[in-house]
This record gives C-alpha cells, structure tokens and sequence, in this order.
C-alpha cells in the first residue's frame, strides 16, 4: 500500500513542478505591463533628479521613468540639443528644465510638444499655476508647458550691517539709493559686482531695464520694438550705470568674475548681492559670521507694470510621441505639492505656486520661500530668455562696455539694436 | 648570375616585389593623422558652405555667404586685430626671454639643473591652471601683482589688469609669455648644447664680452634653432584660446578678443557656418605667415 502510494507520489510531483514552471513563465505576461517614460532633466540638479526618479519608480508598478542625463553644458548647447532630438522624435517624453520664451517657442515650433490646455482643465492644474505664470507657458492662447519652479531674484543682503548701520530694507528705489549712499559714507560696497567672464553682465543690466520699462522690455527682447525707441530702458540703464559711477558698487567690477565678487559679500566688504535663489545654497554652505537677509530690489520706476523680478525657473513639456497617460501621470506626481515642498527642503528650490512653506526650514529657505509663495501672483519674466543666445553673449560684451566707460547707456541701445537686428536678418 | 652580367630584373623577367611592410608601419599613424587632422580639417573647411547647427540631419548649402558675413563683420577684424599685437608681442618677447635664459643657464657653472628646473617649470603646467594663477594675482583686492608694485614704490602702475579695455590684451599676454618662454628657453638650450665649446672658448681667450659672444656667435649659430622657436610662436599666438578666455573672456568690450573665441562663441551659438569660415581665414593666415617666415629664412640662410 504504502510502496504504490510512494510510486503515484513521483509522477504528481513532477506534474506539480512542470505546473509551477508554466506559470512562473506565465507569470510576466500575466503581470501589468509597465510603460517606460523616457525624462531628460526634471528641472533641479542631475543628483536630485536620480533621487525623485528613484522615488517614483519605487512607488510605481506601472510606469518606469527611464532617467538619461544627456543635458550637460551650456543652456543653449542644451536647448538645441533637445530641439534636434525632438524634431527627429528622439527625445525624451518628458522634458523639464525648460525655459520659457524663445527657448519654449523653438520646441513648440518643431511639432512635437503637446498642448497641454486640456490636461490643465482635467488635472485642475489651471486652478493652482496663476494667469501671470500661465501667460508665459502660453502661445497663441494654448498652453504648452507648466511652470515647475520660480526664481524669485532680488538682494541678498548682510544683515548684521544693515543693523549696526542702522538701515532697514528699502521699498522703493529712492529708499534704495539712500541706502546704499550710507553704505559708502560707511566705507563699504553696497552693490556687489562681478561683470568679467560674461553672464551676469547682461542679467543685471536686463533687471534694471526690465524693472524699468516692465513688458515693453519684453517688446524690445522679441524684436518687436528697436532697442532706441525704449526710452524706459534707458532710465533703467541709467539706474545701473549709477551703481558704478556713484561708488555705490564694488570698485573694478569688470575685473572680477561672478564667483570672486561673491567672496566680496561673504568677507563683509559688500553688503548686498542681486541674485537668485541658486545663489541660497552657496551662501548658507559658505557659512558667512554675519545672517543673510532678502528683500525684492524695488522697481527702478514704480509705475511700470510688474512687481517682481525674477520668473518660471523652469517648466515641464510633454512630447507628442510619447505615451500620454503615463506621461501625465509623471507630470501630475511632479506637480505635487508634497513634492514641491520637498524640492525647497532639499535644494531650495522653490515651486511655481503657493505651498504652505514649512517653517522647520533654514531661515533663509523660508524667507525667500514665504515672500515668493506670498508674491507667485506677482513674479515677472525672466528677460533674457527671450534674448537669442548669440545676441545674449553680444550683450554680456555690450554691457561690460557701458560699465568700463567705453559706451554711454544711449550708445548700448545702438549697439544692441545692430546686433539683434544683424542676427534676425540672418536666421 | 645574368644580372651580374648586366641585365635588369626588368629585362630578366622578374617582376619586382612590391614590399608593403613599410606601408603597413606607417598605416595606424597615416590613419590617426587622417581621422583626427586632415579629416576634421576638411570637414571644418566644408561646413564653411553650409548653415548647419551641427544636429540637425540637414544642412543648407549657403555658397560663401558665410564668408561674406564674417568678413564684413567688425568684430572678426577687431579679433583678428588682436591676434596680430599677439603675434606681434610673442616671437619676440617670450623667445629673446628664452634666449638669455638658456644662455644665463648654459654660462653659469652652479645651479644649473636648479634653474632649467625651476624656470621650465611654468611651461609644464596647462594653460588652465596658469590662467587660474594669473586671474589671482590680478585680482584687484586679493592679487599679489598692485600691492607689490605698491612695496617696491611703483604705485602710480597699481592697474585694473583685467578690467580697463586699454590694457586687458597686454595682461593676458603676460600670462602667455609666463608660461611660454620656458619652453623657447629648453629649445635654445638644446641649440646651445650644439655649438661646439672650442668656438665659444676661442672667443673668450681672444676676449670677446658677453654681447659680442651674443650677437656674433650664439645667435648666428642659432639660427635654425631660431626659426622653429619664432614658427612655434606663429602658432600659438595665432590661436590663443585658453588663456585669454579664462582671465577675460575677450572683454571687457572684445577688448581682448582673439579668433579662436571669436570662433568659440559662433560654436556656442551653433553659427557652425560663420564659425567654420572664421576658423579657415584664420588657417589660411597662419600658414601664409608661418611659410612665409620660413621660405623667407631660408632665403636669408642660402643668400648668406
């Protein structure tokens, strides 16, 4: 009996093994299929973006974000870099780090980035992004990107000296010029100015201009105004060259770079720096003996018509090749505000809509994160990315002659509109 | 046996041998020279016709438009300018500099090893790491260059050495002699090794001084020497980059603009036309000046 039980044991064995085999073959096939969404930068630094992708591969079964880091280099290298990519449907899925004006019109053009106007309504992202930051991911009345995060640029500035100066944060510009006329009487640089080697030659310059002339300097940007006709830019580049030839600013600022007129701020012998919120890391990893403060730089003219400077940091764009559901999906979990506060507990990065900003925060993080989520109504548009990359660089050159006495602020607005002018002819 | 008497191997009927093996040594070197020189060269040379963003899979054929831009264009000719003063400042001060290094190390009798070390010793660093240097002692508040001019009583030149547009090519110059005329020194110490000793000590006991030793002996007999030395500086100077970018990026104002980062901002741009016909006059233009240099040394050696 207990031999032919032992017999009829073995066959059933091996049925049940060949059974299991079957369906652990089964088994992929019976499983949910997992798309891949291919991402090229999420819009924060290359090490950030492999942890958010981690995190969501890691909490998704169904979708796979594959993470190529491919954007390395120059800004602009990288925008044509996606634009090829895109045209030849090449690209990645999800695309951040985008910037608005001509760096967004250009991907829009090649056909390949998909209008998001109706995802906005479904997703209720219209109801979060506010119509100042919808109005820049927008052409032609579509919306095509999402504003992803904010970069709010104004002064930094050592508190410790304004306080044994007795000064406090100025609100208008008026207030500014006789703030920083104390700093000299002080024997300190007020302005920090570090124009050799190019960018933020441009930048500052562009952020008076803007702050002076508001949307017209956009007109000016997008050649659709001559750069003489914009008597506004003018006063703004009047207020800038002020901060020169007043001593209000650093002595030889064409002869130091962006990082060395930094070191300026952080010994104590300037007390203010325009600048972003990239520029919050560096400051609290330089450890300064002195606490940083932050207020907006006042309008050069209080009635031009914004209020902020600085703008969408960067923004998302889905393509029209890739597969939307699990491309929204991503977007959508981006998106989140939980997410959003993460981002500014990390990297300070800061998200483009209101968040209720955790107070456990270094100081700073929330300073500049209360007044921007207080203000996301209000931000302006970042101008030079409406500027191609060949008239920028000009302009970098351009403006460090103004600066050096070379050019007057009326000779700068010839020189840009040759320039801009040359090189729309030519494309 | 018939070919001692006379006959070729032609005659005789044997086919000569083709040997490939020299060939086959040369082949990875041509190749190299081929794939990473003459054929970007070309490919450089054709894309001067063409607009292209260097991605995209088409390009246009633009004829000599590019041409024609760059060639109109100020900036080119004002960083061409530039390259000129270079060229100019460089076969002459990092090579005499180098001259009477070599010759001050081949004279003296101790420390000699110690002073082609120490003085060689820039020649060996990148140009990087040298524009890194000079961008510090420059520096208008933390450099070393205004507060010593200021101890040893020469205030009145404290400078704005990168900043004022008058005087930002000269500075980068000084970077360049810095790190060149070690190298000229090695080379014309190399040279001096070669003159036989029996001429200089014949010199010397007819009493001949330094400068006559100089100018009638070294120099003359350093004159091959001379023209590679003043030829390597042609080129260099012809394309400086990486110095001139990193102290000031050609500013303030182009003000210290060469054609290499004339061409570099084009690329950054994705101009690959405009950048590419920038790259070929400026090719053209060295090797007229480095041929001409040398036919006409060579006219002066055999006219001699």
């Amino acid at each position: 009996m207990n031999r032919s039980r032992s017999r009829l044991r073995k066959p059933f064995l091996v049925i049940l093994t060949l059974l299991a085999i079957g369906l652990f073959s089964l088994a992929p096939s019976l499983a949910q299929e997992t798309t891949e969404i291919l991402v090229w930068g999420m819009g924060y630094d290359d090490d950030y973006d492999e942890i958010l992708v981690n995190r969501f591969n890691d909490a998704h079964d169904d979708i796979n974000i594959v993470y190529e880091n491919v954007l390395t280099g120059e800004l602009s290298e990288n925008s044509q870099k996606v634009r090829v990519a895109m045209e030849n449907e090449a690209g990645p899925d999800v695309l951040g780090g985008v910037d608005t004006g001509a760096n967004l019109q250009a991907l829009v053009a090649t056909g390949q980035v998909r209008d998001l106007t109706e995802f906005y309504r479904s997703s209720g992202l219209i109801e979060r992004i506010p119509d100042n930051l919808l109005a820049q991911v927008s052409i032609k009345g579509r919306i095509y990107a999402i504003p992803q995060n904010m970069e709010s640029v104004g002064i930094f500035y050592n508190k410790d000296a304004f306080a044994e100066l007795g000064l406090e944060p100025p609100t208008t510009f008026e207030e500014y010029q006789a703030v920083l006329e104390a700093v000299k009487d002080a024997g300190l640089y007020g302005y920090t100015m570090g124009l050799a080697g190019g960018w933020p030659s441009a930048l500052m310059a562009s952020m008076f201009m803007y702050s002076s002339a508001g949307s017209e300097y956009i007109d000016v940007l997008s050649g659709t105004q001559p750069w003489p006709d914009c008597e506004a830019c003018l006063a703004g580049l009047q207020a800038f060259q002020d901060m020169v030839n007043m001593g209000y600013a650093n002595p030889d600022p064409l002869g130091i770079d962006y990082n060395q007129s930094l070191d300026l701020f952080y010994q104590g012998l300037s007390i203010m720096v325009l600048n972003g919120p990239w520029f919050i890391n560096d400051a609290i990893s330089s450890d300064p003996d002195f606490e940083i403060g932050f207020f907006y730089l006042p309008p050069v003219n209080p009635a031009t018509d914004i209020k902020t400077l600085g703008g969408i940091g960067s923004s998302l764009i889905v393509a029209e090749y890739a597969p939307v559901d699990a491309a929204f999906k991503v977007v959508e979990w981006m998106m989140t505000e939980e997410l959003a506060v993460q981002a500014l507990r990390d990297i300070a990065v800061l998200p483009a809509f209101s968040i209720e900003v955790p107070e456990d925060i270094p100081p700073l993080y929330y300073q500049i994160a209360s007044e921007t989520a207080a203000n996301v109504d209000k931000i302006g548009f970042w101008p030079v990315t409406y500027l191609p990359p060949k008239v920028f660089g000009d302009m970098n050159q351009i403006v460090q002659g103004m600066i050096g006495g070379m050019l007057s602020p009326e000779d700068l607005l010839n020189e840009m509109q040759a320039t801009h002018s040359d090189y729309l002819a030519e494309n | 046996m018939t070919l001692l008497s006379g006959q070729t191997a032609r005659t005789a009927g044997i086919r000569p041998r083709l040997d490939l093996m020299p060939y086959l040594f040369i082949l990875p070197a041509v190749a190299i020279y081929v794939v990473f020189n003459l054929g970007p060269v070309l490919a450089s040379f054709v894309f001067s016709f063409f607009k292209w963003d260097l991605l995209s899979p088409t390009a246009e054929f633009t004829g000599l438009s590019h041409y024609t831009f760059i060639l109109n264009d100020d900036r080119f000719w004002n960083a061409l300018g530039h390259n000129f003063i270079f060229l100019g400042l460089a076969v002459v001060i990092p090579v005499w500099i180098g001259l009477l290094l070599a010759v001050f190390i081949y004279e003296i009798r101790r420390g000699r090893v110690f002073f082609r070390a120490a003085l060689f010793l820039p020649a060996i660093f990148s140009g990087v790491v040298i524009a890194y240097v000079w961008k510090w002692i420059y520096h208008p508040f933390a450099g070393v260059l205004n507060p010593a001019l200021e101890l040893v009583g020469l205030g009145a030149f404290t400078q704005s050495w990168l900043g004022d547009h008058k005087i930002a090519l000269y500075s980068t110059f000084i970077a360049y002699a810095w790190a060149t005329f070690g190298y000229s020194m090695v080379i014309f110490l190399a040279g001096l090794q070669d003159i036989p000793t029996d001429i200089i000590d014949a010199a010397r006991v007819d009493g001949a001084n330094f400068r006559q030793k100089l100018f009638r002996i070294i120099i003359p007999s350093l004159y091959d020497v001379f023209t590679f030395v003043v030829t390597l500086r042609i080129f260099t100077a012809m394309g400086i980059f990486g110095v001139i970018f990193i102290l000031t990026g050609g500013g303030p104002f182009y003000s210290s603009d060469v054609i290499d980062i004339y061409v570099f901002r084009m690329i950054g741009n994705f101009e690959m036309g405009w950048a590419t016909a920038a790259a070929t006059v400026n090719a053209v233009i060295v090797v007229c000046i480095s041929t001409g240099f040398i036919k006409w040394r060579e006219w002066r050696s055999w006219s001699s």
